[in-house]
């Protein structure tokens, strides 16, 4: 079997992002890229690496461990087992890694992975932190500051490198990857930085008004802010109003209606697409803001049609209250 | 077919037990003490219960290794009595790990295990497990001294208030 065909064998839409190392190996097996004794290897392999983390963890003082401990250590080589193996180009490589490699090493490469990771989150949370928007919306700075500082001083890479430990209640309206672990924080973060430098372009007081105009309570709600925000802004671009101060008014708001009424769903997709180039080149995103952008519109075309069809749409496209 | 490990794991740490405790009659021999292969099978087959019983896992020879090799030279010990003592002291370790709230290390606690067979316990396994071991527990726990005694403290006390 030549190693395209190997590589075919396993869709990369069958493994688990959270799980990855035991859904490889599940589908490496059924497709006999592994054999029964390959699997007895690894087992025994990440068994001998349990038995000197069991140590590790319990700094020589105990032989034995809690099952709960056990296996939360076994989730964590697994989890770095998994990160090594997700570098590979493809599934089929990545089985003939584990076909072919030692455990240790795996895990040992993971593990340095796992290091910068680490290092990159912390730039980005940085990044973001010095530049976040200022909102009374009180879960924005609580989550994105303080609960991730949390996660960085609890995250323990050696032991519990699957752990994730705080809750992230901020939702971002992009869905974040089921991930695990620094994983799960990295793509995080990178989001949250994504959605915190489309909103830097507005103005801190603009912001307030049009979220006053989704509720005035907002500053307690758990709701995402860049949703409204992107939304008002391509709406004043496909409505030529002033899309720098969302200056988003009823008189816009019907001319929308009107406009999008006409449209397929298709074209509503168009229209807002066109509508995000255009606030591209007004505020230069970066590459990865326009990308993130790109990524949100199928949802709020979808939200378009929905509250067109319900005779809402000023339930989408937010205009702004002064209180 | 689904990557188990932790079921997978206790067959092999068993056999891996099993040649570790045999291995240790070229110790115990000086002290007059052997197992048989069946006894040996039978102690690995203890801890391996001790320690599911108290949802616990061990890797290698673990702390049979140790028990045996620091309780090789009680009095109390013969070898008509060898391989059921040890029984009884791996099922008392493994409880009082848990019961410990793992605050003591393997090797203080088969020390105090040890001190207190030999000592008031006179070789009584009951005695040790029931009393002395229950005390240690209770004491790690309330953060006391391993050693203290509510019953020593009350005779100090009505010693002082005599003087």
């Amino acid at each position: 079997m030549s190693k395209l065909d190997k590589a075919r064998l396993i869709d990369s839409e069958c493994l688990s992002g959270e799980f990855y190392f035991q859904s490889l190996i599940e589908q490496a097996y059924e497709n006999m890229l592994l054999s029964d004794g390959d699997i007895e290897r690894l087992q025994y392999e990440c068994l001998n690496l349990l038995a000197v983390k069991s140590e590790q963890y319990n700094a020589g003082d105990s032989s034995s461990v809690r099952v709960e401990v056990a296996q939360s250590l076994m989730a964590s080589i697994l989890f770095t087992l998994g990160l090594t193996l997700k570098a590979y180009q493809n599934p089929g490589d990545a089985a003939e890694a584990l076909r072919n490699g030692s455990v240790q090493a795996l895990y040992e490469r993971g593990r340095k992975r796992i290091d910068t990771l680490l290092s990159a989150a912390k730039v980005i949370h940085k990044r973001l932190t010095d530049r976040l928007v200022e909102t009374p919306n009180v879960f924005y700075r609580s989550t994105l500051v303080n609960a991730v500082n949390g996660f960085f001083k609890l995250y323990n890479a050696d032991f519990a490198a699957q752990e994730i430990h705080i809750t992230a209640d901020y939702p971002l309206y992009n869905p974040v990857p089921k991930l695990a672990g620094i994983e799960f924080i990295s793509a995080y973060l990178k989001a949250a930085y994504n959605e915190n430098q489309f909103l830097a372009c507005f103005a801190r007081g603009d912001i307030h008004h049009l979220l006053c105009g989704y509720a005035e309570n907002y500053a307690g709600l758990l709701m995402n802010i860049y949703e409204p925000v992107l939304i008002s802004a391509l709406g004043c671009v496909i409505a030529n109003a002033d899309s720098r101060h969302l200056d988003l008014t009823k008189g816009v708001l019907i001319h929308l209606n009107d406009m999008f009424f006409c449209m397929t769903d298709g074209e509503i997709l168009a229209a807002l697409q066109s509508a995000a180039d255009e606030l591209n080149r007004l505020f230069s995103f970066s590459p990865e803001l326009a990308a993130y952008i790109k990524q949100s519109l199928p949802l709020i075309a979808k939200n378009v049609r929905l509250t067109l069809k319900l005779g809402s749409l000023g339930r989408v496209f937010i205009t702004p209250v002064y209180p | 077919m689904s990557f188990e490990l932790l079921p997978f794991a206790s067959g092999i740490i068993q056999k891996q037990a099993v040649n570790e405790i045999i291995k240790l009659n070229n110790y115990t021999a000086h002290y007059g003490l052997t197992l048989t292969p069946q006894q040996a099978i039978e102690l690995a087959e203890t801890r391996t219960i001790a320690l599911r019983d108290n949802g616990r896992i061990e890797f290698g020879g673990g702390v049979i290794d140790r028990i045996i090799r620091e309780f090789s030279d009680s009095p109390y010990l013969s070898s008509q009595n060898y391989a059921e003592t040890l029984h009884d002291l791996i099922e008392a370790f493994y409880y009082y790990k848990n019961e410990t709230m793992d605050l003591i290390s393997d090797e203080d606690m088969i020390k105090f295990m040890k001190i207190s067979f030999d000592g008031v316990c006179r070789g009584s396994t009951d005695l040790l497990a029931g009393k002395e071991l229950h005390r240690l527990a209770e004491n790690l726990k309330h953060r006391r001294p391993a050693d203290y005694s509510e019953d020593e403290q009350s005779i100090e006390e009505d010693e002082d208030e005599q003087a």
